[in-house]
């Protein structure tokens, strides 16, 4: 197929979605309700070899935080009892990141690459989302991605569809960090 | 005014009905036009061929998506200029931004009769409308009105990166959408 055919089929997509994309809100708008990852502990702790890395806890910046509670916290530990998304309630470990698929292993990966995924990670700034799946985004959307193991089985996702899930919560990023979190995150996973 | 409001001018015969649509999607259509032919004088002359072409089109169309039904007169008209334009260079393909969707097609063969491409601009619509809303907005931005990822990642508050990343996500999410519709890409 020739990328003229393939231009002119675009040009045919519902007339909806070319009237969405007109109107889109000034990004200054959509600035509002943020939370932001904020940059706390950074205290490096080596483990029996593996790198430990303590992660910053999300701490919120604005309105409409989610509520959390024990039963929708953070993966299986649950710790979460004020209304924050708080990683920094424990020492929060970041060791091993695996592919979002089923049957893929997780990795032990190196002291520096933990060290440069907590950096990005720690840029992110998250922006409360509905559940994707309620808007109309299709599982496989949802399925691709990364997994990034915290200490006590608790769980960052980084959804190729641009979101990320921490517990049973989605966020996107509001300042536009993701993307290289996202990236490196597959470039390191690549290398063991 | 609002759209409905729009079309009933036109449908009375009221002149004003061009002015109100120059006010509410001028801006929208010159861009459009200037994203393809990057000429101030062709994008305008285009953009008020557009308004005549709406004006004998409306009546008898009475379109249910009025902004898409403007931009999409612009965007042919637009693309109709550059082609003539561009004949004798044959250099459009560099000017577009067919780089980027040669990663989904192969870019041989020979060209698809319209039932295809219809067929095809459906599945391409079920896959958008099966990714988030912010993804989509900037699949559109990108692949139908030509903006720069530049322009876009300000319109998102986000960096150049993150569009050019996303766009790379979702070139891969459509190829495997539509090898799995069974198209011969």
């Amino acid at each position: 197929m020739t990328t003229e055919d393939f231009d002119q089929a675009v040009n045919g997509i519902r007339p909806e979605m070319i009237e969405e994309a007109a109107n889109i809100e000034p990004a200054s708008a959509r600035s509002g309700r943020i939370l932001k990852f904020a940059a706390v502990a950074a205290a490096l702790v080596l483990c029996a070899g593996a790198s430990i890395l303590a992660l910053p806890y999300l701490k919120p910046s604005g309105g409409n935080v989610p509520e959390t509670t024990a039963e929708t916290g953070i993966g299986a530990g649950g710790v979460l009892e004020d209304p924050w998304i708080n990683l920094g309630k424990k020492n929060i470990s970041l060791t091993t990141i695996t592919e979002a698929k089923e049957g893929k292993s997780a990795v032990q990966i190196s002291e520096a690459d933990a060290k440069e995924l907590v950096g990005l990670l720690d840029q992110v700034s998250l922006k409360a989302a509905a559940d994707p799946k309620l808007s109309g985004v299709s599982e496989e959307a949802l399925s691709e991605g990364y997994v990034i193991f915290l200490e006590g089985g608790d769980t960052v996702e980084l959804l190729s569809a641009g979101y990320l899930k921490i517990g049973d919560k989605y966020f996107t990023d509001a300042d536009g960090h993701f993307d290289a979190l996202y990236e490196k995150t597959g470039s390191v996973l690549s290398a063991y | 005014m609002d759209d409905i409001s729009i079309i009933d001018l036109y449908w009375n015969r009221d002149e004003q009905a061009i002015l109100e649509t120059d006010k509410k999607y001028g801006k929208l259509c010159f861009r459009i036009a200037d994203n393809i032919l990057r000429r101030r004088e062709d994008s305008e002359e285009c953009v008020n061929d557009t308004f005549l072409k709406v004006w004998n089109s409306i009546p008898t169309d009475r379109p249910e998506h009025f902004s898409a039904y403007v931009c999409l007169i612009t965007k042919r008209l637009a693309l109709s200029k550059f082609r003539y334009n561009t004949a004798e260079k044959r250099n459009y393909e560099n000017s577009l931004p067919y780089e980027e969707l040669a990663e989904i097609v192969s870019g041989e063969g020979k060209p698809e009769d319209a039932a295809v491409l219809s067929e095809l601009s459906d599945s391409i619509s079920d896959f958008l409308k099966k990714e988030s809303k912010t993804n989509r907005q900037i699949f559109v931005r990108r692949y139908w009105y030509y903006d720069s990822a530049e322009d876009i990642a300000k319109a998102f508050g986000v960096s150049p990166n993150t569009v050019w990343s996303i766009l790379s996500r979702m070139r891969s999410r459509l190829k495997k959408h539509l090898q799995k519709e069974g198209y011969d890409l």
